[in-house]
């Protein structure tokens, strides 16, 4: 553990929330509040004056937003480190704060002990998300991936499967609304999404697909 | 009774005078007789009630009293003892006015002279129907509202007004050869029929709708059609009455789309308040809370409190951003509409006991704002609709893409309702209004198709090109 605690400057909109991190961090040895700030203009001001660690950075502010003070930071002082601590907690803000420079990404929800050990660990110059971040940034990542997969007839619905059927069949939208109890507005918007996903041109075009797929017999 | 009077018989040889008297009297046809000369030796009852005099009036008075230039078809020059056709005279009343009258001429001769007997009818009262009926067919044509008369079985038209033609782009003649079927395309053979039943089986005298008209170039638009069950020329017929609501139809969508824009501002604004400030707050006292933890570090009671004091500001933590979340989809802002859909639709899917399948193309790049807010919106409304009355264990949710449009359809196999031919949501609650506005905002169609017991299918389209 470092012996010399970890210098810490809070930059937040709300005083409110400023006196609560700091009367939850006084319980901590390892780390020293030495100053605040109510926006990100005010930070780059204050900071220029002292010798700070870590910044625990909001990201909304009225004057100068998080997102913005960081980058700055990490021009004017490139051995500052920057942790997030917000109520955002969906990737966008995350990913805008990473981009920008900051180590970590803590939410406001978590509590101090976490909080604390954000700090231990960026103070080290690592990275730090909290459970839910990572969550968040996981389920980003797989969505992106899952978005390039093609769409083929074993996505098709049940009832997708059997509106296929009757057409290959020969059946009319009508006749297939009577089979199976729906409006045959319902069966044509079946058939048109039919075409537009299975990717074919026409009504033979599925009858191809129902046929090659068997889910009728030729 | 004209072929009482052969020309140039003698009436004595024709009929019994008291015969003739009688006729004479009590014809509704005016008759007159003259003598050769023009003057006047009879007037029947009904020329007198045409013309407004007593008979004393007119007896040896001449004939220009009642038709002052009437002496020429009196009295051909050429001797001709009858006239063909039958001349239409200005007569003069005692009131000095002047009306139609139709004239046909006999020579008759008596023993003792030639005379002249006219035979006259008033045609004021048919000619004024006349005009009236050309005005009003002349209205009825050159209306620029469409007006159709069609046969009842066949649905052929009979008759179209020129504001038909012109709007659809067809001749006459070509129309005569058409059926309704072929100028609307949104409603099937089945659904006009489903429309018109009413009528037909006289619950109802008149109906009018929205719909949708084929022009001959393929292009379309929206129409209000009133149409009434009546009959022409003994044929059962549907007078329909069509006004082109193009202008309305924008005007409706720009005001619609103002208000769900307004909408929105608002929403961004309340959530965005609830999440920095309320949030805020509630963080703070989180934070004040954790000091007092270490504080009473010693007391089991205390920490107790403390530890459950934590729960229902996390709780109220939690539940705001939820709230926010709803009120302004960020996920929406950021990911895009695919994205905000899975999300919302995930939710769903983890707290209640249902299995929604989704199918939701991407788009990319993304469409624009407003369009994919009140897509976005109108699942979030059909959803909730769905949770609340469907009862529903399988929803099958659908955003596919096609060449000019955009197609949404939610199936659910839930309890579902009854639909009336005229596709009007029974149950009109604030949810289902909520749609129709942002589907209007959006100038696209809606379609709800459901029965009891047999579920309910949702088509949406609204109109895109890339």
């Amino acid at each position: 553990m470092n012996l010399k605690p970890v210098n810490v400057f809070i930059v937040d909109d709300h005083s409110l929330i400023r006196e609560g991190i700091k009367s939850s961090l006084e319980n901590f040895r390892t780390v020293t509040v030495v100053g605040e700030a109510a926006n990100g203009k005010q930070a780059l001001a204050e900071l220029a004056k002292q010798s700070v660690d870590i910044v625990l950075m909001d990201i909304s502010m009225s004057v100068m937003d998080g997102i913005e003070a960081t980058r700055k930071i990490r021009k004017l002082f490139p051995d500052l480190k920057v942790l997030a601590l917000t109520m955002h907690d969906d990737n966008s803000h995350i990913l805008k704060m990473m981009k920008a420079g900051a180590l970590g990404y803590v939410l406001k929800s978590e509590n101090s002990k976490n909080l604390v050990k954000a700090i231990e660990t960026v103070a080290k110059g690592q990275t730090y998300f909290g459970k839910k971040v990572s969550d968040t940034m996981m389920n980003h990542l797989m969505s992106v991936k899952t978005k390039k997969s093609t769409f083929g007839f074993s996505q098709l619905t049940k009832r997708e499967v059997e509106i296929l059927r009757h057409i290959a069949e020969g059946l009319t939208n009508p006749e297939i609304a009577k089979k199976l109890f729906i409006g045959h507005r319902t069966v044509d918007t079946h058939r048109r999404n039919l075409i537009q996903k299975l990717n074919v041109k026409n009504t033979a075009g599925l009858v191809r697909v129902a046929i090659k797929n068997g889910v009728v017999e030729v | 009774m004209e072929n009482l009077f052969i020309k140039g018989e003698p009436i004595s040889n024709l009929a019994e005078d008291h015969i003739f008297r009688k006729l004479f009297e009590f014809s509704v046809e005016g008759m007159i007789i003259l003598d050769r000369q023009g003057v006047i030796l009879n007037v029947n009852p009904s020329c007198l009630a045409m013309f407004g005099y007593e008979k004393e009036e007119l007896i040896s008075q001449s004939i220009e009293k009642l038709f002052p230039s009437g002496y020429k078809v009196f009295y051909p020059v050429d001797g001709e003892t009858n006239i063909a056709g039958k001349p239409i005279l200005n007569g003069l009343h005692s009131s000095k006015e002047t009306f139609p009258v139709s004239v046909s001429i006999s020579c008759a001769r008596t023993e003792a002279e030639n005379l002249v007997i006219g035979f006259l009818i008033d045609l004021t009262e048919r000619i004024k129907a006349e005009q009236g009926h050309a005005q009003f067919s002349r209205i009825f044509d050159e209306s620029l509202n469409e007006i159709y008369i069609l046969d009842a079985c066949s649905w052929e038209f009979l008759s179209v007004n020129k504001g038909a033609l012109l709007h659809l782009g067809y001749t006459l003649e070509e129309m005569r050869q058409m059926t309704i079927f072929d100028i609307n395309p949104t409603l099937s053979r089945r659904e006009i029929e489903e429309i018109t039943y009413p009528l037909k089986v006289g619950i109802t005298d008149k109906i009018q709708f929205e719909t949708t008209r084929l022009r001959k170039n393929g292009s379309t638009y929206p129409v209000q059609v009133h149409i009434q069950l009546t009959s022409y020329f003994s044929k059962k017929v549907f007078l329909i009455i069509a006004m082109d609501i193009t202008e309305r139809k924008n005007i409706q969508q720009r005001l619609m789309s103002a208000i769900v824009t307004g909408q929105e501002k608002e929403r961004k604004r309340i959530a965005k308040e609830l999440h920095d400030g309320l949030g805020q707050y509630l963080s703070a006292a989180n934070y004040n809370l954790d000091t007092l933890e270490f504080q009473t570090k010693a007391d089991a009671r205390q920490k107790k409190t403390v530890l459950s004091v934590r729960r229902i500001i996390e709780n109220a933590i939690e539940e705001l951003k939820a709230i926010s979340r709803n009120l302004h989809p960020r996920v929406l802002e950021n990911q895009g509409l695919s994205r905000a859909i899975t999300a919302l639709c995930e939710t769903i899917d983890s707290s209640n006991n249902l299995k929604i399948q989704t199918h939701i193309d991407d788009f990319e790049p993304r469409l624009p704002y407003a369009m994919e807010m009140g897509l976005y919106r109108i699942v979030q409304e059909l959803v909730n609709n769905m949770l609340k009355h469907a009862r529903a264990r399988e929803v099958n949710l659908q955003l596919v893409r096609h060449r000019n449009s955009l197609l949404l359809l939610m199936e659910d196999d839930g309890v579902g309702f009854q639909t009336s031919g005229l596709n009007e949501y029974k149950f009109e609650g604030l949810g289902i209004r909520n749609i129709i506005t942002q589907v209007k905002a959006l100038n696209g169609i809606y379609h709800f198709d459901s029965s009891p017991g047999k579920g309910t299918s949702i088509t949406i389209e609204i109109p895109f090109k890339q």
